[in-house]
C-alpha cells in the first residue's frame, strides 16, 4: 500500500508529499508531483532571475555597484525562496547588496538585503506596533524568520 | 535642529533609481531610497514653502555631479526624523536647503529597520515630465 504524508516544509502553506511507497506507481505519483512543482518554481525563477542578474553594475552614481559574487548570493536567495506566495521585487541598496521586497494591502512590509558573503539582513514593518529586524545567513533553504516575514507582510 | 535651518519641517528626499519605488499600488518608496551610503549619510532637502517645481529644481541640481535626474522623490515632516532616532547635518553645498541624516547604525539590519519607519512616514511623489 502507498501512503503519502503531508509534511510542513519551509513553503508558504505548502505541504509537500513525503511517500513512504516503492512502487512503479508511487515513483511516478512522486515524479509528476515533483514535475508539478519544479513548473511553478521555474516560472517564478524566470521572472526573478533576469530582474536579478539586470542588477549588475548597477549604481546611481553615488552608489556602490552590484558585483558579481554579490548577484550569485541573490540568485542562490532566490532558489531558496518559498515555491509560492507572493514574488518579491528586487532591487540594488547604496551599498551594493541586493534587495529583496515584499508589501502587503496594507502598508506592512518586509524586505531582506543579501550581500556577497551571503548574509541575509531582513527588517519587516507589520504596522506600528509590530516590527523585527535580524541577521541571518544563507543556507540550502530559507531561514524560517524570513518565510514567517513574508507571510505576515503579504497575508 | 541646528541654527540656520530650523525654522523648517517639511523635507524631501530624491529618488535617482526607479528600483528604489514601488509603481504598483500601494505606490511607495522602498526602503533602500533611504538607506546611507558608504559614509552613513542620506542626503536630502527641505522643501518648506517651496513650488513642486522649485523642489525638482534642487533635486536637479543634486543630480548634476552625477548626471542624473531624480525619478521621484519621498515626501516627509520633521517628526519621522526623531521617530528613526536620526540627527539633521545642515549641507548647504550645493543648495542652502540641502542636509544629511545621520546616525545611521553601522548593522545592516539595524539600518533597514530605521529606514522602514522613515518609509512608512513617507508620502511617494513620482516626476511628471
Amino acid at each position: 500500500m502507498t501512503v503519502y504524508c503531508p509534511q510542513i516544509d519551509d513553503s508558504l502553506g505548502f505541504r509537500s508529499f513525503g511517500s513512504t511507497g516503492v512502487s512503479d506507481i508511487a515513483t511516478r505519483v512522486e515524479q509528476a508531483v515533483e514535475e508539478s512543482l519544479n513548473h511553478y518554481l521555474e516560472s517564478r525563477l524566470e521572472v526573478l532571475v533576469p530582474e536579478i542578474e539586470s542588477l549588475f553594475g548597477v549604481s546611481d552614481g553615488s552608489s556602490i555597484p552590484v558585483d558579481l559574487d554579490t548577484i550569485s548570493a541573490a540568485m542562490q536567495f532566490a532558489y531558496a525562496l518559498p515555491r509560492f506566495g507572493p514574488m518579491p521585487e528586487v532591487s540594488a541598496d547604496p551599498d551594493g547588496e541586493v534587495s529583496f521586497d515584499w508589501f502587503g494591502p496594507s502598508g506592512e512590509m518586509f524586505s531582506v538585503s543579501v550581500n556577497k558573503n551571503k548574509r541575509l539582513a531582513y527588517a519587516g514593518w507589520f504596522g506600528e506596533t509590530s516590527r523585527i529586524h535580524g541577521i541571518e545567513k544563507l543556507a540550502e533553504g530559507c531561514p524560517p524568520q524570513i518565510v514567517r516575514g513574508i507571510q505576515k507582510a503579504t497575508r | 535642529m541646528p541654527a540656520g535651518q530650523a525654522q523648517y519641517s517639511l523635507w524631501a528626499r530624491f529618488i535617482f533609481q526607479s528600483g528604489h519605488y514601488r509603481k504598483l499600488a500601494p505606490a511607495q518608496p522602498k526602503l533602500n531610497a533611504f538607506l546611507p551610503g558608504p559614509l552613513l549619510k542620506t542626503s536630502a532637502i527641505w522643501r518648506d514653502a517651496l513650488s513642486d517645481q522649485e523642489i525638482w529644481e534642487i533635486g536637479d541640481l543634486l543630480g548634476s555631479d552625477r548626471q542624473q535626474q531624480p525619478k521621484a522623490r519621498a515626501d516627509l515632516g520633521i517628526a519621522a526624523i526623531s521617530e528613526a532616532n536620526l540627527t539633521v547635518e545642515p549641507d548647504p553645498v550645493p543648495h542652502p536647503r540641502h542636509f544629511n541624516l545621520c546616525g545611521w547604525p553601522a548593522e545592516k539590519d539595524e539600518q533597514k529597520a530605521i529606514a522602514m519607519v522613515l518609509c512608512a512616514n513617507s508620502s511617494l511623489v513620482e516626476r511628471k515630465n
